[in-house]
Order: structure tokens, then C-alpha cells, then sequence
């Protein structure tokens, strides 16, 4: 019967799912820690009387430090030979950064530069621009959780959510390969979308997209893409890149002009209508990028909860120490010992 | 004071030495009650008979001695009639040794504790007979031990013999002494002096708890009890300047740690000199004679003087 109880007491510490001992017997050795409260084998002094002498709290102490100090001993060495470890685990950690997902655009555009004109400091890629505005920004803010869809004609995935800093840096910096294709932006933020599907809604959640124009959406992208925001409860942030030529969505259009001719504003108008918070920063220049990136950097979240597997660790090290200390300890109260009694 | 592993070897080599030489010391001891004996002795009664002590007068028919008639008294009686002079007979007392055997007693400290018992024990021995006075003996630990027992006796050979014996006691009991021994026999020793009023040395380290040094006084109420206090003055003065030590108590085997410092020798000190104070007190209220500490290289003269200045 105490077999089950055992069991239930091994069960509720967690022995076997989060920690366990590579060997079982040395716990045989654990009995051996009562002998210094059981044995006096000591050496020891015949004194006639000494129950009407006074009393010292120091001695008493001493003998009591000398006894736990061996029985720590033996106790921590018998554990240390057991090997505890705590198993691969998940730790729960609490981290005050936002799910941010990139979505950058990589179509041929995002090859030219802001200005057609100009020197070549001027001349920057917008590409160029981008990654680097992006690099910093995935530099920033260590708790963030970040990942990264690229998208020319079809969206690819560059890097999934998640903690690791690095996959997302070697993807931004994949992305000089230079870009290709149209700008299919609603296939790429449903990707996107995507990824927070199978995350718990714990935080934040942002959607950087990163484009310098827009594409058309049917009624039914509309409708889907709205759908999955609300399901998703992302926030969208569009950085705008604008050329020379390209169009301000700062500016209301005109009378009479036709929505259809200006993609850009059509997509601007469309987002205003998902629902969820909306944000866009229109950039002209590298600087205003880098402000809008700031911006974004800077964004106060509610605490994000997220699991980070842990390695097995070894836990005996510890027993060892404790073991070292009650070591010394022993050595010195032998050393402060009388070996014999002389005045 | 030894360590427990090295005592055997350094302790026969003592008790070998033990009385290889011996010679009792006399001291003498006066008393101021009257023996009840008839054994002709050195101490007044109460009886009249042959001695040199005056008693007072008394009729010829009743005393009928015409050696001691006393005229001059006589003259002086109306109506005339002979008077007698009448002397008190001097007798012997019994005088004993009642030992404490606890194990506290083998202690080694700055002198040999039993070999202080021997020679203290046959010199009484050797003075009682000397005075002509019957010697006894008793002494208990946890139980009366027989080895010593001896009844008064006015043998010669008195003192030689009880040497003999307890040397040979000592050397049977080893150097552990029964370890963890007590003294509860001790009031049973001392009852076992008998009614008769004795003069009774009780020799101990004193080392008791307060109700059994009350009930051992008690049964030596009715005798003229002089406490021989043996205490080793090693074991609460001169010890190791600094350090930890064990010690265990040689009686109940209690284990205690010392860690030795100025402090705690002055703790141990003052302790030991209290005890002494309230021991002298508890024995002087309970009606002994002043005790007599003895210290190990007692004459017999002062024991003599003390004796005599504690005349009770």
C-alpha cells in the first residue's frame, strides 16, 4: 500500500517527467547520515561532574554544526553519485515583447530607388533600405517573438515565428539577392496570418508589412483576409515605402478619379476597414523609415507568455559543492579539535 | 585527564604503583561525646568505673571502694557518712569509613584519586587502632560492595590488611572503574554503621545530586560525620588554554562539547567555586563537622588540626 503512496509522492515531485536520477543505488547510502546523531564514537574525555557546570551555547552549537556538517556530507555525496538532472523541459518564460510578423515585399520594385536621380549615397535600393531598417528593428527588442514571410508572386517563409534572433537576421540578409515578380501582398499577409494560428493569443500580435505599392484584392480576398485578422487579432503596420512617383496616402484622391488606377490607396482603404488597430507610415527617405521603425520598436505590449525548451541539465555538480563545503567545514572544526588534553 | 584510546596502558602502569610503599600516617582526632562501649578505649562515657576522669561523690554503700574514700568530703556531710569518689571509665568508640565507589571517584587528574582513597582509608585505619578505637569500613556504588566491607574491628593489622584489599579492588575494577556507576547505595552504607553512635568519614567526590547527599546525611544523622571531600582540581582549573574538546561524564556517560576559550574558564571556574561554597553550606546545615578537603599532598598534621579545631 505505502508502495502506491511512494509512487503518488515520486509522481506529484515530478520525478520522470521533469527530473530524474541516473542511478538508483547510491540512495542506499542515504540511511548513513543518522550515524552521527546515533554513534558517539568520537574521542572523547573522562570528566568526574559535569552536570552542575555551566552550560555553553557556542560548544553546543559547535557539536551540532559538527553533526549536520556529516550528515550533510554523506547526504550530498550519496546524491551527487545518484546523478540527478532535470529532464529537456519547456520554461515558461514571460517576455514583454509583441508576436511580430515581417512581411516584406520583395518584388522587382523594391529593387529601385527612392529618387531616380541624385548621387549614389541617394540612390539607395529601397530593398536596401528596408533590410537594414529591418535588421535593427529585429536587433531591438529581445522578447519579441519574430518571424518573417517574404513575397513576390507567391509568399515564401523566411523564417517562422519564434524566439531565435538569428534565422530571421539570415533571412532578412537572403534577401539581397535581389527581388523579382509582382506584389501578391494578400497571399503573403495570409501567410503570415497564418502563423499565429497555432500560437496561444498571449501577447501582442503585429504584422509589419513592408511594401512600396499595392495590389488589387477581389471581394473574396477582401472578405477571407478580413476574416483571418479578426480571428488572428493582429494589428497591422504598413510601412509605405513611396517612390518619387508613387502615390500619398495622405492626401485624399480627388473627385472623381478612380480608385481602381491607384492600388496603393485602394489597399490603404481596405485596411481601415479590418477592424483592427491600423497603422501606416509612409516613407519617402531612409530616415523616415528608420521613424517609423521606431516607432514600432517601441510599441508597449501586454506581458507575452511563451515556452523555451531547456537542455537536460545536471544537477549533481551542486551536490558536489555542498559536499566540498561540509568538507572543509569538517576539516576545520578537526583542526580546532584537541588531540590531547594538556594545559 | 586521559584520552579514551590511550587510558588503558598509562592506567595499569599506575595502579602497579599503587601502595608499593606504604606507609600509614597518623592523626589523631578528639570528640566531644561519650563513647557507650565498655571496650576499654581513649574516649569518655558516661559510666563510672576505673578512670581518671572525675565524676562527683557517692555513699561508700553505694559504691562500697574504701580505696577511694574521700575524707574531706566526708567531714563535711550532716549527717556524717562515708563518701566515695567515682571516676567515669574512659571506652573505645568505632570509627568508619564510608567510600564512595561511584565511577567519578577513578578519576585521573593532576594525582591518582584511588591511591589518595587508599592512603587516606589506612591511615585512619592505622590511627584508630592506634588509639584503640575499633575500625570499620563500608563503601557502595550503585550496590554496597562486600570487598570492602569490614566490621569494626581492633585488630593490629588492621590498616596493612584493608591496603592489601582495596589495592587489589582497584586492580580488579580496571581503569574504566565500571564505567556509568552511580552512588545510590551510599545512604544503605551508611545505615549500615548500625545505631550506635560512631565517628564516620565519609569519603566522596561529593559529585551528587542534592537529594541523595540529602538522604546518605540523613542516615548519618545520628554519627558524628566528618565529609573527606576529594575533588581533582584538574578537572575545572588548568585546562587547555584554547581548543574543542568532548568530554563525557564518567557517570551518567553524558556527552558534552567544550570549546575552550577565556570565557568558559572563567565560566568554569566561578562554577567550581560556587559549588564549593554551597556544599560546605549544605553540610555545615545538615549537622556534619566542617569538611575536610583534602588535597593530594595532605599531611597527617593537618588533618590532625583540622580534626581538632572542627571538634564538634
Amino acid at each position: 500500500m505505502w508502495h502506491e503512496g511512494a509512487q503518488a509522492v515520486l509522481m506529484a515531485a515530478g520525478f520522470g517527467d521533469d527530473w530524474g536520477l541516473a542511478n538508483l543505488w547510491p540512495l542506499i547510502l542515504l540511511p548513513l547520515a543518522v550515524l552521527p546523531w546515533i554513534l558517539h564514537g568520537q574521542m572523547n574525555f573522562a570528566h568526574p561532574a559535569l552536570q552542575g557546570l555551566p552550560a555553553d551555547p557556542l560548544s553546543v552549537w559547535l557539536d551540532r554544526t559538527w553533526k549536520i556538517a556529516i550528515s550533510a556530507l554523506i547526504v550530498a555525496l550519496s546524491v551527487a553519485l545518484a546523478g540527478p538532472y532535470l529532464k529537456s523541459q519547456y520554461v515558461e518564460k514571460v517576455g514583454r515583447g509583441a508576436h511580430v510578423m515581417i512581411v516584406l515585399d520583395r518584388s522587382a520594385s523594391m529593387n529601385e530607388p527612392f529618387v531616380k536621380k541624385g548621387d549614389a549615397a541617394d540612390r539607395v535600393q529601397k530593398m536596401e533600405v528596408a533590410r537594414q531598417v529591418l535588421k535593427t528593428l529585429v536587433a531591438q527588442g529581445h522578447d519579441d517573438l519574430m518571424g518573417m514571410v517574404t513575397f513576390s508572386t507567391s509568399p515564401i517563409l523566411a523564417a517562422p515565428l519564434g524566439n531565435d534572433r538569428g534565422f530571421v537576421q539570415a533571412a532578412l540578409d537572403a534577401t539581397e539577392a535581389g527581388g523579382m515578380g509582382f506584389t501578391a501582398v494578400a497571399r503573403g499577409l495570409g501567410m503570415a496570418l497564418d502563423y499565429f494560428a497555432d500560437q496561444p493569443v498571449t501577447g501582442a500580435r503585429a504584422m509589419v508589412l513592408v511594401s512600396d505599392g499595392g495590389a488589387h484584392l477581389d471581394g473574396k480576398t477582401q472578405d477571407m483576409l478580413r476574416a483571418m485578422f479578426m480571428r488572428q487579432q493582429a494589428s497591422l503596420y504598413w510601412i509605405y515605402l513611396r517612390s518619387e512617383s508613387g502615390v500619398s496616402l495622405k492626401q485624399s484622391l480627388a473627385e472623381g478619379e478612380n480608385i481602381d488606377a491607384y492600388p496603393e490607396y485602394a489597399l490603404h482603404e481596405y485596411f481601415q476597414t479590418l477592424n483592427v488597430p491600423y497603422r501606416v507610415y509612409e516613407a519617402e527617405n531612409p530616415e523616415a523609415v528608420m521613424a517609423a521603425v521606431r516607432d514600432i520598436a517601441t510599441l508597449k505590449n501586454k506581458p507575452t507568455r511563451y515556452l523555451e525548451p531547456v537542455s537536460r541539465q545536471d544537477l549533481s555538480q551542486y551536490a558536489y559543492w555542498l559536499a566540498w563545503l561540509a568538507a572543509v567545514l569538517l576539516m576545520c572544526m578537526f583542526g580546532l579539535e584537541l588531540k590531547r588534553w594538556q594545559a | 585527564m586521559m584520552a579514551n584510546s590511550s587510558a588503558p596502558s598509562a592506567m595499569s602502569r599506575r595502579v602497579s604503583r599503587v601502595h608499593s610503599a606504604f606507609e600509614p600516617a597518623l592523626f589523631f582526632y578528639t570528640i566531644q561525646w561519650r563513647s557507650k562501649s565498655y571496650h576499654a578505649g581513649a574516649t569518655l562515657t558516661a559510666h563510672h568505673g576505673n578512670g581518671s576522669d572525675f565524676a562527683g561523690f557517692s555513699s561508700l554503700l553505694a559504691c562500697p571502694d574504701p580505696k577511694r574514700i574521700d575524707i574531706r568530703a566526708s567531714v563535711r556531710t550532716v549527717p556524717r557518712q562515708w563518701l566515695v569518689r567515682t571516676y567515669l571509665e574512659r571506652a573505645a568508640i568505632r570509627v568508619f569509613a564510608i567510600v564512595d565507589l561511584s565511577s567519578s571517584m577513578f578519576f585521573d587528574g593532576e594525582s591518582n584519586m584511588r591511591q589518595q582513597v587508599t592512603e587516606f582509608v589506612s591511615s585512619l585505619a592505622w590511627s584508630a587502632t592506634r588509639q584503640g578505637d575499633a575500625f570499620g569500613m563500608c563503601a557502595a556504588a550503585d550496590n554496597p560492595i562486600p570487598a570492602w566491607q569490614v566490621m569494626p574491628t581492633f585488630q593490629p593489622g588492621t590498616a596493612h590488611m584493608i591496603a592489601q584489599q582495596m589495592t587489589r579492588y582497584w586492580q580488579a575494577a580496571g581503569a574504566s572503574g565500571g564505567e556509568g556507576k552511580g552512588a545510590t547505595a551510599m545512604p544503605e552504607a551508611m545505615e549500615a554503621i548500625g545505631p550506635q553512635r560512631a565517628l564516620v568519614f565519609l569519603l566522596s567526590d561529593f559529585y551528587w545530586a542534592d537529594d541523595l547527599l540529602q538522604k546518605i546525611l540523613q542516615a548519618g544523622q545520628g554519627h558524628d560525620v566528618i565529609p573527606v571531600v576529594l575533588r581533582d582540581r584538574s578537572a575545572t582549573e588548568g585546562l587547555p588554554a584554547f581548543g574543542w574538546a568532548r568530554l563525557r561524564d564518567m557517570e551518567t556517560g553524558e556527552e558534552r562539547s567544550w570549546m575552550l576559550r577565556r570565557r568558559l574558564h572563567q565560566q568554569i571556574v566561578a562554577n567550581a567555586q560556587q559549588q564549593k561554597q554551597a556544599l560546605n553550606a549544605q553540610l555545615l546545615k545538615a549537622g556534619t563537622r566542617a569538611p575536610l578537603w583534602l588535597s593530594p599532598g595532605w599531611q597527617a598534621e593537618d588533618i590532625s588540626r583540622h580534626l581538632m579545631e572542627t571538634m564538634a
